[in-house]
């Protein structure tokens, strides 16, 4: 699983790392019981504040997307949480996009029927 | 390999490491004072080479540069210690070296640029004391080469014959003689950050009091520094007593006496020392 | 009410913790009643404009400086009294690479640095010097600021001190190799229980590692707190008022820097980001959007702010 972290979202560092765990499983490039980078890893990688890394395996675990072994390291759960993720995901994207059309002076109406028209021109269909 | 517990330095090992360091840092310096040595094998050498010819000389030396003494010439032709002579031209031109020496020492490292070195676990007093010790030691293993050489040459030459009638205070001399002004300029470069300024200054002080007394016929101030630095408990007895008493035939302090004087003297440069690098000024 | 920036970080063992720091130098202030606190276990990104008193607080925690008032504890002791202990147990990168040594080579002057430190870990060392491409052979002082930054680099980590004290650690290395540092500088926080005190003026390089941050403006400390209490309480908003709007001087006491042009409110003010909209509101001025700074911009945002 590749870890990236965006040096232009202001969100927390750590809510950045749990949402790139949470779509590795979602999308499918993390399987059950694969290992997560060790925190020592991952945070040389991204030149991240360890405690940074360890909060946010915390958070995972809590929240059952991982499980820890002691001394064998993190792992990705078992993937029937798909489906809640799936959810979590859509509500941070819709989140997102929701901030945006706000910042720019658009209503809920606007962004849909824009959201639509640009799948259309894009070819996604719906209830794909 | 094993890591030990953090903790400040013992002296012995702060001792050594100042050693070493000294060492590396006049890497040009060691070359120097090589060149020096060979110098001074070529000199003796030729010396003896002219001597055992049995020609007298009439005060010309070819020794390397030194300070002119009056003496020298009745040195030459007082007798076949040419040998002696070879150590105690050796020991002026090492008394003047010593002096300069803790520029070496300290290079660089003016008390507004020492950080480094006060930034180490260790107590800055004791730390820079270190460092005046390992040039003490230094200077003391120089002396030993330079002195070594002398005397080898001197027997290689057949010249030797006076080195038997040296007191111990001779030989003594010969190696804590250059200590004194060490360790007066040790005062200096340890706490000054502009040291030669204040070399030059107080030299300059001195001179101008003397002129000044002396035009206004005030004989005290000069009869005082005159006994300070050339008295028979002067800073120059301390540094030169038995060797001119033996080899320049002066009468200068020797013996017993003029360890005391040593010993005066080196203890109030010792204090000094020890006084500034206790200072904390602006700069330290 | 103006907002409170300078926390003192409490609950925590502090790493450093100084209490009414004050020096000057001849008329000169250079610091002014700073009461600095470094928590166990953070990296503590001090910033400051040149002069700020940045260098000099540094030097004051390694005693190189004794204050003229007021008291220092580094690693639950007295900076002063302790020095020797303390300092044993600090990796110190100053920010100038001057300083006397430049006959020795940069392995001598490891060699030479490595004898006063008995938790020195050689292995490390070796590796910290393959890792940072440090040139072994030449001479110290001819090598370039980069070049010696990364000998000093070593000698600061390879004893795997309680505290590092780093004073603009990337001076001098070009993009990769500060990105290198940084990769270190992660790692060895992640394998080697360490306090890192960063004083920097490239602020973005340390987004990622830095959990608290410090701000010095002409000797005085000006902000102090915790990057998620930064991160959750200082935001940008941009708003849209009539022209002429005058806002409270509540408002205008929360807020660090205020832009303004035409009907457009751009703001830097410190608040709950689900507050700020009806407070605005209140004033009538409509919110747009309630944006999180990050380390870079909060930092400019207060080093502009007026302060009395």
């Amino acid at each position: 699983m590749i870890i990236a972290i965006d040096p232009a979202d202001t969100r927390p560092i750590y809510l950045q790392i749990m949402d790139e765990v949470r779509r590795s499983v979602v999308v499918g490039t993390a399987q059950a019981d694969e290992p997560l980078p060790s925190v020592r890893q991952l945070a040389s990688e991204l030149r991240l504040n360890p405690n940074t890394v360890q909060q946010a395996y915390r958070e995972l675990e809590r929240e059952g997307v991982v499980y820890v072994r002691r001394g064998r390291g993190t792992f990705v759960s078992e993937v029937e949480t798909t489906e809640r993720e799936r959810f979590r995901l859509a509500q941070t994207v819709a989140e997102r996009a929701l901030r945006n059309a706000y910042r720019n002076g658009l209503s809920l109406d606007e962004l849909i029927a824009a959201v639509r028209r640009a799948a259309e021109e894009m070819n996604v269909e719906e209830n794909s | 390999m094993s890591v030990n517990a953090p903790g400040p330095l013992g002296w012995r090992q702060v001792f050594a490491a100042q050693l070493k360091v000294c060492f590396l840092r006049r890497r040009r310096g060691q070359a120097i004072f090589l060149a020096f040595v060979l110098a001074q094998v070529v000199a003796l050498a030729g010396f003896g080479v002219i001597l055992g010819l049995n020609i007298s000389i009439d005060g010309e030396e070819t020794t390397v540069a030194m300070a002119p003494l009056e003496n020298l010439e009745k040195a030459m032709n007082v007798s076949a210690e040419q040998a002696v002579s070879g150590l105690a031209i050796a020991f002026h031109i090492m008394a003047v070296f010593a002096f300069f020496f803790p520029f070496a020492i300290w290079s660089n490292e003016q008390p507004s640029k020492r950080g480094y070195h006060w930034a180490m676990p260790v107590d800055r007093r004791t730390h820079d004391l270190a460092r005046v010790a390992a040039g003490v030691v230094m200077l003391l293993g120089m002396l030993t080469i330079v002195y070594g050489v002398s005397m080898l040459v001197s027997l290689v030459s057949g010249n030797s014959a006076g080195l038997g009638s040296l007191s111990l205070t001779f030989w003594l001399a010969l190696f804590v003689g250059p200590l004194l002004p060490y360790a007066l300029n040790s005062v200096l470069l340890v706490r000054c950050e502009h040291p030669a300024g204040w070399l030059w200054g107080g030299l300059g002080a001195l001179a101008l009091i003397s002129t000044f007394s002396t035009v206004l016929h005030v004989k005290g101030v000069t009869r005082l520094i005159e006994i300070v630095f050339a008295g028979s408990w002067g800073l120059l007895q301390g540094i030169v007593g038995p060797i001119w008493s033996e080899w320049a035939g002066r009468p200068t302090t020797g013996g017993a006496e003029w360890l005391g004087v040593w010993v005066l003297w080196m203890a109030l440069f010792v204090v000094g020392i020890v006084v500034a690098a206790s200072a904390r000024t602006r700069s330290r | 009410m103006r907002p409170q920036l300078v926390k003192s970080l409490n609950g925590r063992p502090m790493a450093v913790s100084t209490r009414a720091l004050t020096k000057s130098f001849g008329s000169q202030v250079a610091l002014d009643r700073v009461d600095l606190t470094v928590p166990e276990g953070s990296i503590y990104v001090l910033v400051g404009p040149n002069g700020a008193g940045k260098s000099t607080t540094l030097n004051a925690l390694v005693d190189l400086v004794r204050p003229d008032s007021g008291g220092i504890e580094v690693l639950g002791r007295s900076a002063s009294e302790a020095g020797p202990a303390v300092r044993a147990e600090i990796g110190y990168v100053p920010e100038t690479t001057d300083f006397g040594y430049g006959k020795l080579t940069a392995r001598e002057l490891i060699d030479h640095h490595s004898r006063y430190f008995a938790a020195w870990d050689a292995a490390y060392a070796e590796q910290l010097g393959a890792d940072l491409e440090v040139v072994y052979d030449k001479r110290f002082g001819k090598l370039s600021k980069g070049q010696a930054r990364r000998v000093q680099l070593v000698m600061a980590l390879a004893h795997r001190p309680r505290l590092l004290l780093l004073d603009e650690p990337t001076d001098g290395l070009d993009p990769l190799g500060r990105d290198r540092v940084l990769e270190i500088l992660a790692d060895h926080a992640a394998s080697s229980p360490t306090t890192i005190l960063v004083s920097t003026h490239v602020i973005h390089e340390l987004e990622g590692l830095g959990d608290c941050l410090g701000a010095l403006r002409d000797g005085r400390l000006i902000a102090q707190l915790e990057r998620d209490d930064l991160g959750d309480h200082l935001h940008r908003v941009r708003a849209e008022a009539a022209e002429g709007w005058t806002p409270s001087s509540d408002l205008v006491e929360q807020s660090l820097v205020r832009k303004a042009s035409g009907r457009e409110l751009d703001w830097v003010i410190w608040g709950d980001a689900e507050a700020l909209p009806s407070r605005f509101a209140h004033e009538g001025a409509e919110v747009r959007d309630v944006a999180r700074l990050n380390l870079e911009q909060a930092t400019r945002a207060i080093l502009r702010m007026e302060v009395n």
